[in-house]
């Protein structure tokens, strides 16, 4: 027990004076007692008497009233004892409260400062700030400790907003309110109040905020303030413009694109389209949306359409979606037809199903495609045209060769031509220049194709039989010499003139002497192979014709069983995969192998090993090759 | 086919850079060529080191190279490959039609002697 015990306390004392009264009233008897033995006994008795009975009487009524007084005191001790009890209940109550009054100020508070991006302001009645989270502190840059108490929160408002909204308040509303009434005149009244305004932060920047007001009210409902919650909506607004800037500049880019753009819903209703869809099909963009897709298709597919979205929908069966540009005709609005390539994709948005479809006027380039193609057939037919006077000109050229083998009297011949094209610059003749004279001329004009055919076919003209270019100066002489032959041809053919040289062979054989005179420009030397197995060149020769250049003639004579082999260099040059050429070599050798020595066996033998030595007959020049086979007295 | 080409003294030296000096290169070659001939380099020295092989249609551009150059310069040659110098030799090119080298150093030295 903390506290004194009363009760006893008090009884001690009151016992205490009881004793002292009875120690008074012994004291007053034995006074009496005395007195009565100084004075007469009656007297002393009554006095005596009387005071012993009053003594009695007054101890009687003292305790009494002390048994009184100490049953009081103990009900009063019980009371007290409750009502210090229920002091004491309530003082741990009160300190209870105050203790988690104290912890939920502190979460409050907490909760207010953990709002850094949320303004919270409180005022009195008039406007003085009396909260100022760090909330507020970090929107406007003031300090709670600048604020509360301070200052109100036309502070930081734009003055010349809240007198717009002075306006606004009396229009709408019905208000009139000036400086910071404007602000929670409504809120006053009991209304939601959010709207946005504009907070100047302390170093001048605007900041834009969406700020509720509400009362503050006591338990009885009396106003005692305001309340006012600010966030900042700077970047929301941004984010708006820039939305909203993009949405622009979506739809500038899908009017400025060149290829048609339109969106369709599942069933097939056009929901947006842009300027160039609109102009292919002859509509303005706005008569578009709304409009059925199928108005924009020609039969069949008008029809067919609703199906092929079915299809698509129930069992994902497509012919167009996904599957990059197809060609379908279009339907114009006049009812014309129009060419386009379309692209159709899928578009799930917001968890509805739409239809993109890009489209292209392909009209002009599919025009342009048969222009191409009709182009390209005549180009085709040309080309075939060319072709057919190209092989007709083959034929030609060949009719300018011997015909078949060419016997003489005295001369088993030979020979094999194989242009690179279908016409070639290579040419070559054998005939009789009299009834003993034979001439033989190989002629490889530089070049390949149509103009060194052209050209061969020119000195086939000029070396014909019987053409004045034969004839001797000289009466010693039938014939004229093959270098003066050569020489007359140099005159006519100069370089410049065709731009082309070429070589040549040129021999004339007097069949009953074996006598050879031969002329070689720029060939190949000639291969003679004697009957007795003997391997020759006929090395006398000059450089091609067209230069200009003194040519230079041999003679010799053949003996029976003797073979020449003219060639081109296209035989010697021809290659083999790895480059490696055939060769003067290589002929001398086929010449040797044993086998038939007639010209047309050394003649198969040789177009067998060239075609052996290129794995791929293709030589890159003309090949010719003539073989003459001296037997004068062969008959044929 | 490219031609490269450098002053020595008065003496352009030009290499055939490419392979093959046929129908296919020949109207580069002889472009070339007539340009230099017009820009007055009258004395060339022609290095076929990288030319493996030359067809008549490439030597008719040589050859008329030489035509256009006419009596008033020369042309010499050096670096021809076994192929080319067969051509040279078949169509008696090599016989005082054109100087033939084994080097450029050989070539240059001959024109300027």
């Amino acid at each position: 027990m903390r506290h004194p015990p009363y009760t006893s306390k008090f009884l001690n004392r009151v016992l205490a004076h009881g004793l002292v009264y009875l120690a008074l009233m012994l004291g007053a008897s034995a006074l009496a007692y005395f007195l009565a033995g100084v004075s007469p006994r009656p007297v002393s008795f009554l006095v005596v008497g009387t005071g012993s009975l009053g003594a009695a009487i007054l101890l009687a009524v003292v305790l009494q009233r002390l048994k009184e007084t100490e049953r009081s005191l103990a009900r009063r001790t019980v009371a007290l004892e409750g009502a210090v009890k229920h002091l004491q209940d309530e003082l741990d109550e009160h300190d209870r409260d105050r203790a988690e009054l104290a912890v939920r100020n502190a979460e409050l508070h907490g909760v207010l400062d953990a709002a850094s991006q949320v303004s919270i302001i409180a005022t009195d009645q008039r406007g003085t700030i009396t909260v100022f989270n760090s909330g507020a502190e970090n929107l406007l840059g003031f300090t709670a400790e600048e604020m509360i108490g301070k200052a109100t929160p036309e502070t930081f408002h734009l003055a010349a907003e809240i007198r717009a909204h002075e306006d606004v308040l009396r229009q709408e509303h019905g208000i009139e309110a000036q400086g910071f009434e404007v602000l929670v005149a409504l809120a006053r009244t009991g209304r939601h109040d959010t709207r946005e305004w504009t907070y100047v932060r302390k170093d001048g920047r605007n900041l834009q905020v969406e700020l509720s007001v509400t009362a503050r009210r006591d338990v009885d409902g009396r106003l005692i303030g305001f309340l006012g919650i600010a966030v900042d909506i700077t970047d929301r607004i941004t984010a708006q413009e820039a939305l909203l800037h993009s949405e622009a500049k979506l739809e500038a880019i899908l009017d400025t694109a060149v290829d048609g753009i339109f969106t369709v819903d599942v069933l097939g209703i056009i929901r947006s389209a842009n300027l160039a869809a609109a102009r292919i099909f002859g509509y303005a963009p706005e008569e578009l949306e709304g409009r059925p897709l199928t108005d924009l298709m020609p039969e069949p597919h008008r029809t067919l359409h609703p199906q092929y979205m079915a299809n698509y929908l129930t069992l994902g069966v497509t012919r167009v979606i996904g599957k990059g540009g197809r060609e379908v005709p279009g339907r114009r609005r006049d009812g014309s037809l129009v060419d386009l390539e379309l692209a159709v994709s899928v578009l799930r948005s917001g968890g509805e199903v739409l239809f993109t479809g890009i489209l292209r006027d392909i009209s002009q380039r599919k025009a342009d495609r048969e222009a191409l193609e009709t182009a390209h057939r005549k180009l085709a037919s040309r080309q075939a045209e060319v072709d057919r006077d190209l092989s007709m000109a083959a034929a030609i050229q060949q009719t300018m060769l011997p015909q078949g083998d060419v016997c003489f009297a005295g001369l088993d011949a030979a020979w094999s031509y194989h242009p690179s094209r279908i016409v070639g610059g290579d040419w070559f003749s054998l005939f009789a220049l009299d009834g003993d004279h034979a001439a033989a001329c190989l002629v490889d004009v530089s070049g390949h194709g149509v103009a060194p055919a052209l050209v061969s076919t020119s000195l086939a003209h000029a070396l014909r039989p019987g053409s004045a270019l034969w004839d001797s100066a000289i009466p010693e002489e039938a014939f004229a010499a093959p270098e003066e032959i050569l020489a007359r041809l140099e005159r006519e053919y100069p370089l410049e003139r065709f731009n082309m040289f070429f070589t040549m062979i040129c021999l004339i054989l007097h069949i009953p002497s074996g006598r050879l005179r031969y002329a070689n420009a720029g060939h190949p030397p000639p291969l003679l192979l004697c009957g007795d197995g003997r391997m020759e060149h006929l090395d006398a020769g000059g450089p091609m014709i067209g230069l200009g250049l003194p040519q230079q003639g041999g003679v010799l004579t053949l003996c029976e069983g003797d073979s020449l082999l003219l060639y081109t260099d296209g035989c010697i040059d021809h290659q083999d995969e790895d480059g490696v050429q055939f060769g003067t070599e290589g002929m001398k050798q086929v010449m040797t192998a044993p086998g038939g020595k007639e010209a047309k066996d050394v003649i198969k033998r040789l177009e067998e090993a060239l075609r052996a030595h290129g794995a791929s007959w293709d030589p890159e020049d003309d090949l010719s090759m003539i073989c003459l086979r001296y037997t004068p007295i062969t008959r044929c | 086919m490219t031609l490269r080409s450098r002053m020595e003294g008065d003496i352009l030296v030009v290499r055939v850079e490419g392979p093959r000096l046929d129908a296919a290169s020949a109207g580069v070659f002889k472009s070339a060529m007539v340009d230099f001939i017009h820009s007055g380099k009258l004395r060339m020295a022609l290095d076929f080191s990288d030319v493996d092989f030359m067809d008549s249609t490439g030597l008719a551009a040589l050859l008329s190279t030489m035509k256009t150059l006419g009596g008033s310069g020369e042309i010499v040659l050096a670096g021809l490959s076994e192929k080319v110098s067969k051509l040279f030799a078949i169509t008696r090119l090599d016989r005082g039609v054109f100087r033939i080298f084994n080097n450029v150093e050989e070539m240059v030295n001959a024109l300027r002697g």
